[in-house]
């Protein structure tokens, strides 16, 4: 709060120009027409529901696969470095590919958050897996387990806190394809506010959007991820405070 | 595994208590999970009750050195684990929860976390959740090797009553002498290289239970039955009633094999 009075108070003393660097005022003003007129509130909803589509296909599509990898040595054999590569493929990168193949489509963009984030999933879910300790199943063998329920009710759970820093890992990554991707290709979002902002060039509506992103991922992150995490240490017994 | 069971039949008669007791390497831990169906035999059969086993079930409780319960469950979700997997209807599961909880002085943490218990906690409950699926056999493989002297005592204590009192089949892996004898009905001495079975004895025709392991007689047995596995020389079969009919003996021969082979086994429950 404090940083934000000697930010106005830096501002209306004139140290910068307002349209290079504006007043927090100016931003909330910015963004208080933003809301008016509906175009962050659309843009949010935009965003958020291709964000949510993408993530939980990346999700599902991530945790199948790391499954599979850690349990088959011919699948990882096969196609373990090309996962390890893509990953560190920088998602915008797959949008020239996305484009080619589904045109200027939400399929393109959906394509682009799938790619950004569902291999994270998969890697931190095969090591997960990977270290699920042996006596674990030959614990649940013994009383009876088998086949699908061995990965179902041991061999996920004692995973879970893995997969959970992949979810959260990977919940970023979808995000920021998703941005790069809505700014680079206009078709409504909270990227391709940005993008109107900086057409216009108009300083204090580009700070209000990146605003209403901040807000967006502080949001998902202590509302979801942190209690999430903190149940898992909570059970799990974790916590090394 | 780094022994090989090689040309052995051993028989288990129904109610016995019987401890596997010896060195590291003398394969009791293979034999126990050859009985578990957690290894497979390259040669040779497991029989339980006249079936051969084909894999682990819920016939034989298994309990491990590590407790192995399973962080993300309560204490009574993970006693109910092998009972989900039965589907054994919901109030019959609660029942069997709340019976084997007692029956181990654990009702108390039904809703525990696992990190919240105790070592000896830890191997309560691993005993209650074998016991939940009511099997006829209970394979215990060194399960109070890492326990504090006190929790190892009553936990001692505790498994023979339960024997005692649910005349269940016990086999109880260890390389502790003294605790060997003063569980096992019958205590199975083990050689390592070559491994074989050093001697056979009937533990509860010579001191019938109750008994404890500072009481003189156990130690004695205990030290006369490391003296006779220290000798280089022939299995010491000590005769329970002194008429002369020991034991059929056991022959595990081998040992020189890297991984763990059992090439001949007939083992009946």
């Amino acid at each position: 709060m404090g940083l934000v009075l000697a930010w106005e108070a830096a501002s209306r003393l004139g140290l910068w120009r307002p349209w290079v660097f504006p007043s927090p005022l100016a931003i909330a003003k910015s963004f208080a027409s933003g809301v008016a007129d509906w175009t962050i509130p659309l843009g949010i909803l935009t965003s958020m529901r291709r964000l949510l589509v993408g993530y939980l296909l990346s999700l599902v599509g991530g945790v199948a696969l790391g499954l599979a990898l850690a349990r088959s040595r011919t699948l990882r054999e096969s196609i373990g470095t090309v996962v390890t590569g893509l990953q560190a493929l920088p998602s915008i990168c797959w949008l020239p590919m996305a484009l080619l193949w589904f045109g200027l489509s939400e399929t393109a963009i959906l394509f682009v958050v799938i790619a950004g984030s569902l291999l994270a999933i998969t890697v931190a879910t095969e090591a997960g897996v990977r270290n699920v300790p042996p006596l674990y199943m030959r614990a649940a063998r013994t009383m009876g387990a088998r086949g699908s329920t061995l990965y179902l009710r041991v061999m996920l759970p004692a995973a879970l806190p893995a997969i959970l820093s992949g979810m959260r890992l990977g919940w970023t990554f979808a995000w920021r394809s998703l941005m790069a991707g809505e700014l680079l290709f206009v078709s409504g979002g909270l990227g391709q506010l940005l993008a109107t902002g900086r057409e216009l060039g108009d300083m204090s509506r580009v700070m209000a959007v990146m605003v209403a992103i901040v807000t967006l991922g502080l949001v998902t992150e202590v509302l979801f991820f942190q209690r999430l995490e903190a149940r898992v240490r909570d059970v799990w017994g974790t916590d090394r405070s | 595994m780094t022994a090989a069971l090689q040309d052995m039949s051993l028989s288990i008669e129904d109610r016995e208590f019987v401890c596997l007791v010896g060195p590291s390497g003398c394969g009791k831990t293979t034999l126990l999970n050859l009985v578990a169906g957690l290894e497979k035999p390259d040669r040779g059969e497991v029989l339980v009750d006249g079936t051969r086993v084909r894999g682990p079930g819920p016939d034989r409780g298994v309990m491990f050195q590590d407790a192995a319960l399973f962080p993300w469950l309560s204490v009574a979700e993970n006693v109910a684990f092998g009972l989900k997997e039965l589907r054994v209807p919901r109030a019959e599961r609660e029942a069997r929860v709340r019976k084997y909880l007692s029956l181990v002085n654990m009702q108390n943490f039904a809703k525990a976390w696992v990190h919240e218990l105790s070592g000896g906690m830890r191997q309560r409950v691993a005993l209650a959740r074998a016991l939940a699926l009511e099997p006829k056999i209970l394979l215990m493989d060194e399960p109070f090797g890492a326990l504090d002297p006190k929790s190892r005592d009553s936990l001692q204590a505790e498994i023979v009553d339960i024997w005692v009192e649910t005349h269940k089949t016990i086999m109880f892996v260890t390389h502790d002498m003294a605790e060997a004898v003063r569980l096992g009905s019958r205590v199975i001495v083990l050689r390592a290289r070559p491994a074989r079975v050093a001697s056979d004895v009937d533990v509860e025709a010579l001191l019938p239970q109750p008994r404890h392991v500072d009481q003189p007689e156990v130690a004695e047995l205990a030290a006369r039955l490391k003296a006779g596995l220290d000798e280089t020389g022939e299995h010491e079969a000590i005769d329970g009633d002194g008429d002369g009919d020991e034991r059929p003996e056991a022959e595990i021969a081998g040992g020189d094999r890297a991984r763990g082979v059992a090439h001949w086994l007939g083992l009946h429950l």
